[in-house]
């Protein structure tokens, strides 16, 4: 602000009349340009450059501001403060993704996309804008090539493949890099408004930069920053999207009602299923009503009645209607730079709020940052910055699964219902019997009864996270070729929760009256109860210190080299939340003194229980890394560049030899641009570059030791005795993975540069990988126990090839244009060794991720399909070639040649299309994306409806001889009638294995951009409207299942945004 | 200008430090075991050396209960299905190709006595020898114990002629996964289990600050209970004696309150001196308070003045009877660990075999004497033969350690000397299931990936 006055006053005394302003403009690839507007905004003239791209001014006033804007190009602005001849001004495409003007992040060094030799992915400030939402993450989604979502609609870094896997049980999330340093925090503290690009580094010359967890990936988030020399610009956007509610009726886990009822009904009759000595434990409504007509407490009238009402429920559209609701959240930001000759600044201030796809869910996110850079002496640059997030959230939303009644005997009841027709919470069913709850009150004992739509204002549960982030850095130039770069962060990361529930509420009901003694004393008091969750905090400290080196010689060679280190600690505690009873929630008085090893007689009675316990996690995580790192590159004639990179990375592992604790990595690499060699005379190519790198990484795995490792809990309540756990037991001969890259790239622009694009393609050998060997139970290593992590042995090699496309093409140029970016990747891995256990049953690989020599990872087994008996409608098998029904048998000789090789289950083939159209300041963007040559499993009706499994296939079983024609879905096999894998038979077939391949309209994007001189050189503004999740265009499967959301309750909703952007 | 060469050369220098800053544990909490005090706080981990679920099979094959024909059937969840199986004496595999969480639990905990067995021993003044002896019988005694559980479920009933048959119980002393597990003759095998006891008897003290950990009659216990499994009352008696002299009184059951919750208090066998080593097992599916009826053949043992049948069954509404004498204190879990009692029906029952009769007869009425009602008669008839007394007192062993996974260890042993004998039966369905003891179930085939 003093600057802007400063600067302004400086104009007042510089005041020059008169004078004149002109120049020539070209576009990035040297054409000059024509059509521009070129607009000073104090003398407020405007004009448009000629043919030969030329303009000028005459009789204005300096000092004033020039800008300068072409559609489909970003505009330009500069401070003209003198007369100044000759301007030569080269204006950036929007969105472009043409090599040499792209600069490469790789968090060490910046890099002219032309200059390196690695595998890099750029998305700009353009295509992060393209879309709404608060996740960074999510925002790249089909835009980074080579970058895949395994996990649809994810957010988080574990959904995200980069290139495919090069691990199969150690850690496979990429790593994140924000502003130079790994990023161990929450990423959705970061608001994407604050990011100024993302660059994905891909290959070994990536994972050389960055060390062991580079194997998977690097994704580079750069911020936005302030630049010297730049007039003061204030930016603010605002956005709001609104989602449709979700359709809970897409599920396919469900029967109607009246089905229901019937089976309901079958049970009872059948007995058994629900004991007649049970007081307590809750059954279901209709159950209840037959119990009451046996017994004559209800009348045959009232029950047709009651029954006639509950077939025609629905549970989730009851759910839709009170607990569902459509999401909405709004995005507002501010932010503004500027600079001078010395100095420049970033700041931003975020505003994120929404509500949830659940009625009381809820949250919003502020971030304040501030970025300084000033160079107090000529050679010195100082930058300090400061970034702040905070989030909050309500939780107190009551979803489908909230509902659910008592698991042995209720479940989720379908013909739940949650409002009467006046208007009233109904009570719902939930843990004990409606005779038992309702006779409560007589009992001496509170309302015990459940009514959800009630309880949702009596719950409050909120969240809180902060995130403080500061970074120093130092940039010191000597000697004309040396650089020294110091830089610190330190990120301070907190979170908190807490439940207060109401002392009306159903909880704080249910402990009361579990704890009232028979004698009216009430242990637990009629008040509120205060719940903390385990409050966490982290703190890391990261440093790093770096020498560069660039040189000249003579006009062929240029040298370039960076060596330094940098040493990082991460520390995580966990602290015991606090648990207060009779507590108010106005005064906020309770109290924790309470008898908590004592057993007390309880209600419904049987079991004598224990209050539930304050807690007592006490938890602290260090983590300590160490890393030693070199990087040269020789370019000569400016077309014959060869680089390489040596790092050691080290550690705190424990558990391992001391000469384990760290791996070494390395790469070298090439590239050669023939297009600048005398020979090259192909005129449709004008631009051709071939690159390669190779490079050895090793991966660590946290979880594996070569010692014994127990780890101690809590001192025993009882004994008073500490107690110790065994974690592992330890393997003295494992050995770290290794990953061995091999990349070759080609880039390419042709047909005058409308066509523009790269290819690579890429193998990945991947050794002595980790994984599970099938140990025998013997050894006290079983699934599902604390040391199970003690069978991990150096079991497996895979390697994974593929090729990735990017072709970006501008289809029609001149006032309507036409631009379209092609994304295509293929990626296949195999395994190449396998030192595990090979005899072992065939289940296993039917559900199992079991390496088998020569397949895929990701390959899908599945029972081979005979058919439907005409009998009796069960599954028929052949064994030696006879049928029969006995599924034992036919398990117990079946091997891996008998089942049937489906395919894969992730997808190897998968890209995106993106179409951009502009007209006259209109843009209209589309992207779509695919995913090809794999197939997954469907559920369907399996373990049987009597033990409250329901699947909408039961409607189609067989029930009739003849229906074998007509159907695969088995019968039901009567009540009590138990055959070892008559289930699995059927789950684990081919018949219900589908083809996932898919294509799909991701999002739409309509904007229009005003330019500033159409505001009177206000501001720059740009309005949009954006809709996502649109839904499938094209699917292979013949069920009509969208394969992303294949089991799923219900599909992502649809969301539409409009917003408005303003660079002032 | 030139404090910054200085500068750079100071941060540089200091990039070369630090190989102590990489030796930071990452979990407060981890530890790589090397020290007594963290094997002990492995063998004091009582949830799983002490609890969880390992006794299922004993339970349900016993024959103290019955459960409902629709109780029966409504099992269909495939983790109860070998409890089912066992429920009625099936022959064959009863475990298809399912694990068995028992199995795996006994197992993990052969692992954790294994990994202290290998600790090496630190330090040589006479405080640590004695701890590390001290840890090395507890040790002992819980892979003992162990292994003699997997011979009731998986071993044969011993037979002399039989002890050069190889067992096909996987037998471990290693924790390291490259060491492949062995399998022993019989004889090995209890050969193996008696030196691994009396070891523990050596070195174990006369009492441990809690029940959970095992003390010197505890051992002496075990160990008789291992030679009456192979028929050697002599050396039975030898040790049933040793344990009873090193013991406290017995509860006297008349200070017991008979209250529908749990008579015995919860509180891991504290004021219950009767418990030498405290040890329970989850029941399993049918054993719940909801579905079992204990057997009338059970509950007709009982004379009217017996307290046992008061404070260890109750009568639920809808007629049922079920057991609610844990000494765990709580109904979902049984307790399957040693007491006092047991150590005086062994020595009764060796004694009477011995055919010292009036001293075998002296012990167990000592026992009845603390069993029935003050001023009851509790004394047995004058002029007892050998054979009537041996069968009293295995009519008390039933009695007195039902529900307690002992009657399964009885009937084989008793089974397989032909003495004895008795064939068990359970109706289902208006199906009759007979386990002959001759020709019955008396072991059962391993869970699948052993």
């Amino acid at each position: 602000m003093i600057r802007f006055l400063l600067f302004i006053g400086f104009a007042v005394l510089v005041y020059v009349a008169e004078a004149q302003v002109y120049g020539v403009l070209y576009s990035d690839n040297g054409d000059r340009l024509s059509g521009a507007t070129v607009f000073l905004q104090n003398n407020n003239k405007s004009s448009q450059t000629d043919k030969e791209g030329k303009f000028s001014f005459s009789d204005v006033s300096l000092p004033d501001s020039l800008f300068v804007s072409y559609v489909g190009y970003t505009e330009q602005r500069l401070w003209v403060a003198s007369e100044q001849g000759d301007f030569k001004l080269y204006m950036q495409k929007d969105g472009s993704q043409i090599e040499g003007v792209e600069v490469v992040h790789t968090g060490f060094y910046e890099v002219p996309k032309e200059r390196a030799t690695g595998s890099f992915t750029v998305v700009n400030n353009e295509l992060l804008n393209r879309s709404t939402g608060g996740n960074i993450l999510q925002r790249l989604e089909g835009l980074a090539s080579g970058v895949q979502f395994v996990n649809p609609g994810g957010t988080e870094t574990a959904d995200i493949r980069v290139r495919g896997i090069a691990t199969l049980h150690s850690d496979a999330t990429p790593l994140i890099v924000i502003d130079n340093f790994p990023y161990e925090g929450d990423i959705s503290s970061i608001n994407p408004n604050d990011v100024e690009s993302v660059t994905v580094l891909k290959d070994a010359a990536a994972a050389s930069i960055w060390g062991a967890r580079a194997a998977n990936g690097v994704i580079v988030i750069t911020t936005k920053q302030g630049r010297y020399n730049e007039r003061s610009q204030l930016s603010l956007s605002s956005n709001v999207t609104v989602s449709q509610k979700p359709d809970l009726l897409y599920s396919r886990n469900r029967l109607p009602s009246s089905v229901v009822m019937e089976i309901e009904k079958e049970k009872y009759e059948h007995g058994g299923y629900y004991p007649v000595n049970n007081r307590e434990l809750a059954f279901p409504e209709y159950v209840e009503m037959l119990i009451a007509l046996e017994n004559g407490t209800l009348s045959r009238a009232d029950f047709d009645r009651q029954e006639a009402i509950l077939q025609q429920t629905e549970v989730r559209e009851e759910a839709m209607e009170h607990l569902y609701q459509s999401s909405v959240s709004q995005q507002h930001a501010l932010s503004g730079r500027g600079g001078g000759e010395r100095y420049n600044y970033f700041f931003s201030a975020n505003y994120d709020k929404g509500r949830a796809d659940i009625i009381g869910n809820d949250h919003n996110r502020i971030n304040l940052n501030l970025q300084n850079t000033f160079k107090p002496f000529r050679d010195m640059e100082v930058s300090a910055s400061l970034w702040y997030a905070e989030q909050r959230g309500k939780n107190n939303g009551i979803g489908i699964n909230d509902i659910k009644g008592y698991s042995s005997y209720v479940g989720l009841s379908p013909y739940t219902r949650l409002m009467d027709e006046e208007g009233n919470a109904l009570p719902v069913i939930k843990d004990l019997r409606r005779a038992y709850v309702q006779g409560a009150e007589e009992m001496g004992l509170l309302d015990w009864e459940y009514r959800p739509l009630e309880d949702r204002d009596l719950v409050d549960r909120r969240s809180k996270r902060e995130e403080l982030r500061a970074n120093l850095g130092l940039k010191y130039s000597f000697l004309e070729r040396f650089n020294f770069l110091a830089t610190y962060q330190y990120v301070k990361g907190s979170g908190q929760s807490s439940v207060v529930y109401d002392k009306d509420s159903y909880y704080a009901r249910d402990l009361i009256n579990k704890f009232t003694q028979p004698d009216g004393k009430m242990i637990v008091p009629n008040a509120g109860i205060y719940q903390e969750g385990d409050p966490n905090a982290s703190a890391s400290h990261s440093g790093r210190a770096q020498l560069n080196y660039t040189q000249s010689f003579g006009r062929d060679h240029v040298i370039a080299a960076l060596a330094g280190g940098e040493i990082r600690s991460f520390v995580q505690n966990t602290f015991p939340g606090k648990t207060l009873y009779n507590y108010d929630p106005e005064l906020l008085l309770g109290s924790a003194s309470y008898n908590y090893p004592e057993y007390y007689k309880s209600n419904p009675g049987g079991f004598n229980l224990r209050l539930p316990a304050p807690s007592s996690t006490r938890r602290q995580f260090t983590d300590r890394y160490l890393s030693y790192f070199g990087n040269a590159s020789y370019t000569f004639k400016e077309r014959y560049i060869l680089s390489g990179s040596a790092r050691w990375d080290g550690s705190n592992l424990f558990g391992v030899k001391t000469n384990q604790k760290g791996t070494p990595l390395w790469s070298v690499g090439g590239s050669w641009d023939i297009s600048k060699e005398g020979f090259y005379a192909v005129d449709w190519l004008p631009y051709l570059r071939l690159r390669t790198t190779y490079g050895s990484a090793g991966n660590v795995n946290k979880s594996v030791s070569a010692y014994p490792v127990i780890y101690y809990g809590a001192i025993d309540a009882h004994t008073g005795f500490a107690n110790a756990t065994v974690r592992s037991v330890g393997n003295p001969s494992l050995r770290w993975e290794q990953v061995n890259t091999l990349n070759f790239g080609a880039d390419f622009r042709a047909l005058k540069n409308r066509l523009s694009g790269s290819i690579e393609y890429y193998v990945k050998n991947a050794h002595d990988l980790i994984g599970e060997d099938i140990l025998p139970t013997n050894t006290g290593i079983y699934k599902g126990s604390l040391a199970a992590s003690s069978n991990l042995i150096n079991y497996a090699d895979l390697r994974t090839k593929g090729w990735d496309l990017q072709l970006n093409s501008r289809n029609l140029v001149g006032q309507f244009q036409w631009n379209s970016t092609l994304l295509l990747s293929y990626t296949t891995n195999k395994v190449k060794e396998y030192k595990g256990n090979e005899s072992l049953p065939v289940s296993n690989y039917l559900n199992g991720n079991i390496p088998i020599l020569g397949e895929s990872k990701d390959v899908l087994w599945a029972l081979p399909w005979y058919g439907l008996s005409p009998e009796n409608g069960y599954p028929t098998v052949l064994i030696d070639g006879i049928e029969s029904q006995d599924y034992t048998a036919y398990f117990n000789q079946l091997e891996l040649s008998g089942l049937v090789r489906e395919g894969l289950r992730v997808p190897p083939l998968y890209g995106s299309l993106r179409n951009t159209f502009f007209y006259k300041g209109f843009s209209l963007d589309f992207l779509l994306s695919w995913k090809g040559n794999y197939k997954f499993r469907r559920m369907s009706n399996f373990g049987g409806v009597y033990g409250m499994v329901y699947h909408s296939d039961y409607v189609d079983r067989w029930q009739k001889p003849g229906d074998e024609k007509r159907t695969d879905i088995p019968a039901t096999r009567k009540i009590g009638d138990n055959v070892t894998y008559s289930a699995s038979i059927y789950d684990d077939a081919e018949v219900l294995v589908t083809r996932g391949d898919q294509v799909r309209l991701q999002d739409i994007n309509l904007s229009y951009t005003l330019p500033r001189s159409a505001t009177g050189g206000f501001a720059e503004l740009r309005v949009f409207a954006y809709a996502r999740d649109l839904g499938i265009l094209w699917k292979a499967n013949k069920q009509g299942i969208d394969p992303d959301f294949a089991n799923a309750e219900y599909r992502t909703p649809k969301s539409f945004s409009i917003g408005v952007q303003a660079n002032f | 200008m030139k404090h910054i060469y200085l500068f750079i050369l100071v941060i540089l220098s200091c990039i070369g430090c630090g190989k102590e800053f990489l030796d930071k544990k990452r979990n407060a909490n981890q530890v790589v075991p090397a020290s007594a005090k963290d094997f002990l706080a492995l063998m004091d981990y009582k949830s799983m050396m002490n609890g969880n679920i390992t006794s299922r099979l004993l339970l349900g094959a016993g024959e103290e209960y019955i459960v409902a024909d629709e109780v029966y059937d409504a099992i269909n969840i495939v983790n109860y299905l070998p409890e089912k199986r066992a429920y009625t004496w099936e022959k064959g595999d009863l475990f298809e190709d399912k694990e068995f969480q028992d199995w795996n639990i006994t197992y993990a905990r052969i692992m954790y006595t294994n990994l202290v067995l290998a600790g090496k021993k630190s330090g040589n003044s006479a405080q640590e020898t004695e701890e590390w002896d001290k840890l090395r019988g507890i040790a002992l005694f819980h892979r003992s114990w162990n292994y003699f559980r997997l011979m009731q479920h998986y071993g044969k009933p011993w037979k002399k002629e039989m002890e050069n048959e190889i067992c096909p119980i996987p037998f471990r002393t290693d924790y390291d996964l490259e060491v492949k597990e062995r399998y022993l003759s019989y004889k090995d095998y209890y050969e193996h289990l008696i030196e691994a006891v009396e070891e523990a008897i050596q070195l174990l003290p006369l009492s441990q600050p809690a029940k959970t950990r095992p003390n010197r009659s505890a051992a002496n216990l075990l160990l008789s209970k291992i030679y009456l499994q192979m028929h050697d009352y002599k050396k039975a008696l030898a040790h049933a004696q040793e344990c009873v002299s090193l013991s406290l009184d017995l509860l006297d059951f008349n200070v017991i309150e008979q209250t529908t919750a749990s008579p015995f208090k919860e509180d891991y066998g504290l004021s219950n001196p009767e418990i030498l080593f405290y040890h329970s097992s989850e029941g399993g599916y049918f054993m719940s308070d909801r579905r079992m009826n204990v057997s009338s053949n059970l509950l007709n043992l009982y004379e009217t003045r017996d307290l046992r049948s008061k404070i260890f069954f109750l009568e639920q509404e809808d007629g049922r009877w079920v057991f609610n004498g844990q000494l765990s204190g709580n109904n979902y879990t049984y307790y399957d660990g040693l007491t006092t009692a047991e150590a005086y029906l062994i020595m009764a029952e060796c004694l009477a075999r011995d055919n010292a009769l009036d001293d075998a007869q002296a012990i167990l009425e000592k026992l009845l004497k603390n069993r029935y009602e003050k001023g009851a008669d509790y004394k047995l008839k004058k002029g007892l033969s050998k054979d009537q007394l041996v069968g009293k007192v295995l009519e008390e062993r039933r009695k007195e350690l039902c529900f307690r996974a002992i009657r399964w260890e009885d009937l084989r042993r008793l089974n397989a000397e032909g003495m004895y004998t008795e064939t068990l039966e359970r109706t289902v369905k208006g199906e009759r299931h007979e386990n002959k003891w001759d020709t019955g179930v008396w072991y059962w085939g391993l869970p699948k990936r052993s």
